[in-house]
């Protein structure tokens, strides 16, 4: 074998490979970018909010729910069909002007420990999320629901916020680690509210 | 001169279709066992599998295209390292972009034109310009890369590691589920990035033996790339169609057809383009103006 030293030519040749290559994945980074960030303004029974484009709306009132555990309140769920096992979920409760959020998620802590196999709050405090005050509760469960498949550890995070004569609960629960979904997840949940 | 040419020719096709038939066996006899037998696979048997159903197909592509350069064969030791270094840069470089940095699999599908495009800037791009690198940084530079038809040769081999590596991490991660349509898909898809690679190789080839503007390499793996982006779309058919309710048996093999039929087209033209050069007179095929 001989070695050959690389001409001027085949220098030019390969940057210009490199360039254009640059150019096209910097160009494939932004539609990822305007692909992941497109959403779509849903309101169901009254509550609005903005979803991802491309996920699916199911509602308990409309048919079964192909995924998760029923949950008190439920007006819908919303998800990623590429991605089965990470959900968002929407729920209204009746609450008074002077209802504590606190409260409000210590019952709905005690009834889903009842409804779910090894419930568990992580985490619990209040916050305040792109300006409005709330609170969340961290939590982990798992789902034994369907026979055919091995018991699946899901993991979430839920914000309770005050509107009106509601409290809206908005949750994402997930079968893998939260964290990547998180950021996308506020961004949702921080639009959330009643009305059109 | 002419007979001798002609019965090399000959024996060349009947290599071929011995090759095609091993291929078509191999297939059947792979969809047959997984639909009497339906094994499930774990562990290391899973590994096992993976890398036997990617390699066979891989092993016998490279033979067709390696037959393509009668005249002056290339040391086989060099073309399998090309082949090793394709499945290593997948490896080392291609899935984790793919799948952790642009983690297409969970937004390229959202609608059909950033399907496309997707699949051509981002699948295309780091595919092709991998396979690229894997040659133009290795083979390119050295005394064995001595005719134009060697950049065909030498990327398709890096194509083939690269889908050999892409087809073992399909097995595995789909856990050895339907290993019948499974092995269906591993056989075009080698098919697929073999032929793309080429075309990437026959840029490579005139830009190392012809004068060429400086461009002319980038436009072939972008053509490459987008070649690959087409058959990404058209095979992720197949995929999405039993991901939904409303994709029917025919759509989803529609697509996945379309795709062979893309991969075996490129193949057709490749083994032309190659034919035509190995009938040139060296002074036209290239390898002057290196001298």
């Amino acid at each position: 074998m001989t070695a050959q030293t690389m001409t001027p030519r085949s220098s030019s040749q390969t940057w210009v490979v490199f360039a254009a290559t640059a150019i096209a994945l910097l160009i494939g980074w932004g539609l990822m970018n305007f692909v992941t960030g497109m959403t779509r303004p849903v309101t169901v029974d009254g509550v609005s909010t903005a979803i991802p484009s491309g996920w699916v709306i199911e509602q308990p009132t409309t048919g079964p729910l192909t995924t998760g555990p029923k949950v008190a309140g439920l007006v819908f769920t919303a998800r990623d069909p590429l991605d089965p096992e990470t959900r968002y979920l929407v729920s209204s409760l009746p609450a008074s002007p002077d209802t504590d959020l606190g409260a409000t998620a210590a019952i709905r802590n005690l009834q889903r420990a009842q409804d779910l196999t090894a419930y568990r709050v992580l985490e619990q405090t209040p916050v305040t999320l792109s300006g409005r005050d709330g609170y969340r509760v961290s939590f982990a469960y798992v789902d034994a629901s369907q026979a055919d498949r091995v018991p699946v550890v899901y993991e979430g995070v839920e914000y309770y916020f005050a509107e009106g004569d509601q409290t809206i609960v908005v949750t994402l629960e997930s079968a893998r680690t939260i964290e990547d979904a998180l950021a996308a997840f506020q961004d949702f949940a921080a639009e959330v509210g009643l009305g059109e | 001169m002419e007979k001798k040419r002609s019965q090399h020719l000959t024996s060349i096709v009947q290599a071929d279709l011995v090759s095609i038939l091993a291929l078509v066996f191999f297939v059947v006899v792979v969809y047959g066992l997984d639909t009497l037998l339906n094994p499930q696979f774990t562990g290391f048997p899973l590994v096992l599998t993976g890398v036997v159903l990617a390699l066979v197909p891989a092993v016998i592509w490279l033979g067709f295209f390696y037959r393509r350069d009668r005249l002056e064969p290339e040391p086989k030791g060099m073309v399998l390292q090309v082949f090793a270094l394709g499945a290593l840069v997948a490896a080392a470089i291609g899935i984790p972009v793919l799948d952790g940095l642009f983690a297409v699999d969970s937004w390229l599908t959202r609608s059909t034109l950033s399907h496309i495009l997707g699949a051509i800037l981002v699948v295309g791009f780091t595919q092709e310009f991998l396979k690229y690198a894997a040659v133009r940084f290795s083979v390119f530079s050295s005394g064995e890369f001595d005719e134009p038809v060697d950049g065909i040769v030498y990327a398709t081999a890096a194509g083939l590691g690269y889908a050999a590596l892409l087809n073992v991490n399909f097995v595995i991660e789909s856990g050895g589920v339907d290993l019948a349509v499974g092995v269906i898909r591993i056989t075009v898809t080698s098919l697929a990035h073999a032929s793309f690679a080429g075309v990437v190789g026959y840029f490579l080839g005139q830009e190392k033996f012809t004068k060429r503007p400086a461009w002319w390499t980038a436009s072939g793996v972008a053509l490459a790339a987008a070649l690959n982006g087409v058959f990404f779309f058209l095979r992720s058919t197949l995929t999405q169609g039993a991901l939904s309710a409303s994709g029917s048996g025919v759509q989803r093999w529609l697509g996945f057809v379309l795709a062979a039929v893309l991969a075996a087209a490129v193949t057709w033209v490749l083994s032309g383009t190659i034919r035509k050069q190995m009938q040139m007179p060296a002074t036209t095929a290239g390898g002057m103006e290196e001298a």
